[in-house]
């Protein structure tokens, strides 16, 4: 993949691959080293990227580097230092803030759902983790939700529809 | 309704981000090494004024380089600290049937003097800053770990991953079974009350004896680069 290309997969996909990693680590100055990290390996020419499978991989790249850090000794040991995101409505902060107080791996499997609107098997291909774990981690997110926003509150997706299963 | 959509759409990259990624990627082949935008700040502030650094706030920094890569950086009189993480170089390596320890170019058979319980303690100081710091291995050559330290304030205030293979990790009923041979079920059942942090339920014997001995030795003898 050479420059322009890279470059152009950066323009089309690096939001999305910030988007799972901030809504995996809840930190913006970790998501976009995390983005960085995974654009760089791209660079580094030692991947080979299969045509219409290019945002998949960025996607689970990402989310195992979102693994590693969640799992690394300093981030259990050490604060962050975050922004906080200037939504142009209380709404979406409040949304936000109930997301950012589930569990990471939950976190992620909402977003990956009403983001990207993929279907279970395709979390599970992206997290590496079975389709049942993909489905429980659902199930009890939107449970926490639930308690957490208006009892007669759903998420919508981005078809509009809630992305009902 | 909540439109988790419209939320997201407002989440982006900031356009600084994004300038020095495209940047990266026009130049690609020129930039190898990830160096994030903080630790780059940071390493060059801590090497012009010989590390303490001045932030956009006025407090100065105290900046930790770990042998392994990555650097740990902490704001003096609050409780922001934060972490780049660079290309990790492990300091253990299992090879031909021994393990061996490279740090600070040396590289010395530590095969002997390790096993499960017992570890293999490096002090060393950052060589940009003076501050302190320790290697901590352990294990066997089968299944062995490490992890690196810093030592801020007196304290043992942050450390590089953990990286034991074959990690026995307790589950709920008390059995004891090897990391890798974790089902999806076990996995998920384990992180669901860490937020996915498996390596808290490891057990590590010989850095729970590493802490135990550093514990005792006091600390705050390290270098203060306030």
């Amino acid at each position: 993949m050479n420059s322009e290309q890279l470059a152009d997969l950066f323009r089309r996909c690096g939001d999305d691959v910030f988007r799972l990693a901030y809504s995996y680590l809840g930190s913006r100055a970790d998501a976009e080293d995390v983005c960085q990290s995974v654009f760089l390996k791209l660079a580094e020419g030692k991947t080979v990227l299969l045509p219409g499978k290019e945002k998949s991989w960025l996607l689970t790249c990402a989310a195992n580097l979102c693994k590693s850090q969640l799992r690394s000794f300093w981030r259990r040991n050490v604060g962050e230092l975050d922004e906080s995101v200037p939504f142009r409505e209380e709404s979406d902060r409040e949304l936000w803030e109930a997301v950012m107080a589930l569990p990471p791996k939950y976190r992620a499997v909402i977003h990956l759902y009403y983001w990207e609107g993929l279907d279970q098997g395709e979390i599970g291909d992206v997290l590496r983790i079975s389709r049942t774990a993909v489905q429980t981690r659902m199930q009890r997110a939107r449970a926490m939700l639930r308690k957490e926003l208006s009892d007669d509150e759903e998420l919508l997706a981005h078809d509009g529809t809630g992305h009902a299963e | 309704m909540k439109s988790y959509w419209h939320m997201m759409e407002q989440v982006t990259l900031s356009d600084r981000k994004k300038e020095e990624i495209m940047e990266m990627l026009e130049n690609k082949g020129a930039q190898k090494r990830r160096m994030p935008r903080a630790g780059k700040l940071i390493l060059a502030a801590a090497l012009a004024v010989g590390c303490v650094l001045s932030i956009a706030a006025g407090l100065p920094a105290k900046v930790y380089h770990f042998a392994t890569g990555s650097q740990f950086y902490m704001m003096p009189g609050t409780d922001k600290t934060g972490m780049t993480v660079g290309d990790v170089v492990a300091p253990v390596k299992a090879e031909g049937g021994r393990l061996w320890f490279e740090a600070d170019g040396q590289k010395i058979d530590i095969t002997d003097q390790v096993d499960e319980n017992t570890p293999y303690i490096y002090e060393r100081s950052d060589p940009a800053t003076g501050e302190k710091g320790y290697i901590i291995a352990g294990g066997t050559v089968e299944n062995f770990g490490w992890i690196e330290c810093a030592v801020i304030d007196g304290k043992i205030a942050a450390g590089t991953e953990q990286n034991a293979r074959d990690t026995r990790v307790t589950l709920p009923d008390g059995s004891k079974v090897p990391f890798a041979e974790l089902t999806d079920a076990q996995r998920a059942e384990l992180a669901d009350e860490d937020g996915g942090i498996y390596s808290s339920y490891a057990n590590y014997p010989w850095l729970d004896a590493a802490l135990d001995q550093l514990s005792q030795l006091d600390l705050a003898d390290a270098h203060d680069l306030g």
